[in-house]
């Protein structure tokens, strides 16, 4: 068949996505070189349906359950250094900040002054921020979003940040340049990982597992 | 889990249930596999890349959205790490593919002659032989003809997975088929 209409008429009617399947079977009907055609494609189509399948080796999902399971594992481990190093400089933070309230301090003259407790403590960003900075990373990440710490402040808890957000930030942020998505527009994490240094993947790694396992990303 | 959808499944990986995970897998993994070893022509690496690809829906999970079938989503990733893999095995994979010649074509012919083969005989040769002629397809007409032959898929599924039209679905498959009778004369295995 010298014609590529025809043989694509051909393919698309053996495979019932003709548009126009009814003037395909009088063409059939009255052309015995089509048919003979199409009777050779159909033949063809047989043989490969009938091909054996490619069975995956004994254990194979076993094999990659675990496998996933390793990772999620590894990334736990990986998670909670990074995690108890924030918590340590949290602490440290409030503590130098209920210091600077109960200390006693040069008082401005005019009289004494009360400092509300609450507002000597470091903002919630600014510890964050902090924090951040003490992981040596977070430049403008941290930055983009209200900041998901401290369980006592009840917006931040409200927080939650979407798969766009996240991207968002991370699209402006020069420290994430190599920003990718792959398939059907979920974010190739570990491409991305695989761009940056080691602790820049670390800090990254971390940052989306406490925040999907938190709850605060979706 | 007979019965529990593959975005439940997923939705309850998302979760942490592992059983589900497990569940998503055993789902899969034989057309995934087979996809990948049709794509690749070699078990091992298509049992490196089918992991591959069920390790990336779990990597992902947290971010997965049901907008399309599920076994869309993961032949889309099949897909893309099976030409990432034929990639970076260029010039390997082609030199291998290319030992097929016409030299070795024309010696199984004549094996084919020589023979006699009854009809069952004949049959497995052929299949045989259909299996190294769609070794020698391009890449995009494999992957149309193995999801759409073997797979069973229709073009709207089909152009999804190879981020093309609908339309480039329709003539790949048509030029596939066409190539695929072409391999198959030169081996000696016309139907």
């Amino acid at each position: 068949m010298g014609n590529n209409h025809d043989a694509e008429e051909l393919s698309a009617f053996l495979d019932g996505e003709s548009v126009d399947p009814e003037a395909v079977r009088r063409r059939l009907r009255e052309e015995p070189v089509l048919a003979q055609e199409h009777a050779a494609l159909m033949a063809l189509s047989q043989h490969l349906q009938a091909l054996p399948k490619h069975e995956p080796a004994a254990g194979f999902s076993a094999r990659v359950v675990a496998q996933a399971c390793e990772e999620r594992d590894r990334r736990r481990r990986s998670w909670r250094p990074a995690r108890c190093l924030a918590l340590g400089t949290a602490s440290l933070l409030l503590a130098l900040a209920a210091a600077s309230v109960f200390l006693p301090r040069s008082q401005p003259s005019g009289g004494d002054v009360e400092t509300p407790i609450v507002s000597a403590l470091p903002d919630e960003e600014a510890l964050f921020k902090a924090i951040m900075a003490q992981l040596d990373a977070g430049d403008t990440l941290p930055t983009q979003w209200e900041p998901p710490f401290g369980d006592t402040n009840a917006l931040q808890q409200e927080a939650v940040l979407t798969e766009d957000e996240l991207l968002d930030a991370l699209a402006v942020s020069d420290w994430f340049e190599p920003v990718e998505t792959a398939f059907d527009g979920t974010l190739d994490l570990d491409a991305l990982v695989d761009d940056l240094d080691e602790t820049e993947a670390e800090v990254l790694t971390d940052l989306l597992l406490s925040y999907t396992e938190e709850g605060w990303m979706t | 889990m007979n019965g529990v959808s593959d975005w439940e499944l997923a939705s309850r990986t998302r979760e942490g249930d592992m059983h589900a995970f497990g569940e998503l897998v055993r789902r899969y993994e034989t057309p995934v596999v087979n996809f990948c070893q049709r794509m690749l022509g070699s078990r091992e690496d298509a049992e490196d890349v089918a992991q591959e690809c069920f390790l990336r829906v779990y990597r992902a999970r947290g971010r997965l959205r049901p907008d399309a079938k599920f076994s869309t989503l993961l032949f889309g990733i099949a897909r893309n790490l099976s030409l990432n893999a034929i990639r970076d095995a260029g010039r390997r994979r082609r030199g291998r593919l290319q030992s097929l010649t016409t030299e070795n074509a024309e010696e199984l012919a004549v094996h084919d002659q020589t023979h006699r083969p009854d009809r069952a005989a004949r049959v497995h040769e052929l299949a045989g032989l259909i299996e190294q002629a769609i070794g020698l397809l391009s890449p995009e007409h494999r992957e149309v003809l193995v999801l759409r032959e073997m797979e069973g898929l229709d073009y709207s599924a089909i152009a999804r997975i190879t981020r093309c039209q609908k339309g480039t679905v329709r003539s790949r498959l048509a030029r596939a088929r066409e190539q695929l009778r072409l391999r198959l004369v030169e081996l000696g295995g016309e139907i």
